[in-house]
């Protein structure tokens, strides 16, 4: 049986593994058929090959000393030389410190720096609530007449607060006392 | 670039420039838009980032970006080509002579515009194959494609070539 021509297309361009190729090369020597298919891919490749294209060779050269002049290899922004000249480097230095300065006072500005506030709002939840500036006051500063049944809620006395975990709701209910 | 990437440059330059010419003419069918396109990918090649490490692995990377570049110019050519056979005027002459070189002048154009016919996909391994000399492997790691299809495509363009060139009356037995 013959080989079909796809295998026979890769036999004459010598891309067939080695045990099918001496089977190939066996069976063409007998096969007619196969040998007229093999001569009409090589026919094909000669009529291919007729054309002898011919190399500018000025031309070549020419593209050569355009792409070697022309072409620079490229360099990453973050390699790149940046210059300035002295005047506007100098220039861009006062301003950019004017700027870092004006912008590091507005942003100290912002940040609460007095306590007063803060704990004026926060004075109505105190369970010792007659005066505000009492509920401030550390308690191991009160008097000992704090019962068992009492208890107090005293902010700190500087605004320094730092963050920690999350806040939380706990309700009445579950809080049991000593346990 | 240093003077050895210069070095390497020369001599990935001497060893696929007639390649590449080759190539882009059999796609392009014009050896003036075939210089422009190469040297579009020498300077592709030159003003890479990295220089590739082997002047073979520089061919492939060169013979893929000039395909890309003729396939991308004949796609353009053509849409000009068809607006300008709408108008009746006819864009190929023909010579007819019995001198021998004008014979085979006339023949390799003849196998040129019957290749030029053949579907993109069919002429490029045919071409590689053929005039870039290069095996179904590399073929196919140039394409993107398997060495399986590699080997149907260039069967099937050889069928369909040796029929257009049948129409030509130029037979392949």
């Amino acid at each position: 049986m013959c080989p079909d021509k796809e295998l026979l297309s890769a036999y004459f361009d010598g891309e067939v593994d080695t045990v099918w190729k001496a089977r190939i090369g066996k069976h063409i020597e007998t096969c007619d058929k196969c040998k007229q298919v093999l001569k009409s891919f090589e026919s094909l490749h000669t009529l291919l090959q007729t054309e002898e294209l011919p190399i500018n060779q000025e031309k070549r050269e020419s593209i050569y000393q355009y792409v070697t002049s022309k072409g620079t290899p490229a360099v990453h922004f973050w390699d790149r030389r940046v210059s300035l000249p002295a005047p506007i480097a100098l220039a861009a230095a006062v301003l950019f410190v004017v700027f870092g300065g004006f912008i590091f006072s507005l942003m100290d500005r912002a940040s609460p720096t007095s306590p007063e506030g803060l704990v004026f709002e926060l004075s109505s939840v105190s369970a010792y609530g007659k005066e505000w500036e009492r509920d401030i006051f550390p308690v191991t500063e009160l008097s000992g007449d704090i019962t068992d049944t009492d208890f107090l809620i005293a902010l700190p006395t500087h605004s320094g607060f730092t963050v920690q975990g999350e806040p939380k709701f706990i309700l009445a209910t579950e809080y049991k006392r000593g346990k | 670039m240093t003077n050895e990437q210069v070095l390497s440059f020369n001599k990935v330059y001497n060893a696929t420039y007639s390649l590449l010419i080759k190539i882009a003419f059999h796609i392009t069918s014009d050896m003036d838009a075939s210089e422009d396109l190469c040297q579009e990918a020498y300077l592709k090649y030159y003003t890479r980032k990295e220089p590739l490490p082997s002047v073979e692995q520089a061919k492939y990377w060169l013979i893929r970006v000039v395909k890309n570049l003729c396939y991308n110019y004949s796609k353009r050519k053509g849409r000009e080509i068809k607006a300008y056979e709408k108008y009746g005027k006819e864009t190929k002459t023909f010579t007819d002579s019995s001198d021998a070189s004008l014979l085979k002048e006339e023949t390799s154009m003849l196998v040129q515009k019957a290749l030029d016919k053949l579907p993109f996909s069919l002429r490029i391994v045919l071409i590689l194959r053929e005039y870039g000399g290069l095996n179904y492997k590399d073929i196919g790691n140039i394409l993107k494609i398997t060495e399986g299809n590699v080997k149907v495509r260039v069967f099937r363009a050889r069928e369909r070539l040796s029929e257009l060139l049948k129409e030509d009356e130029i037979h392949v037995s």
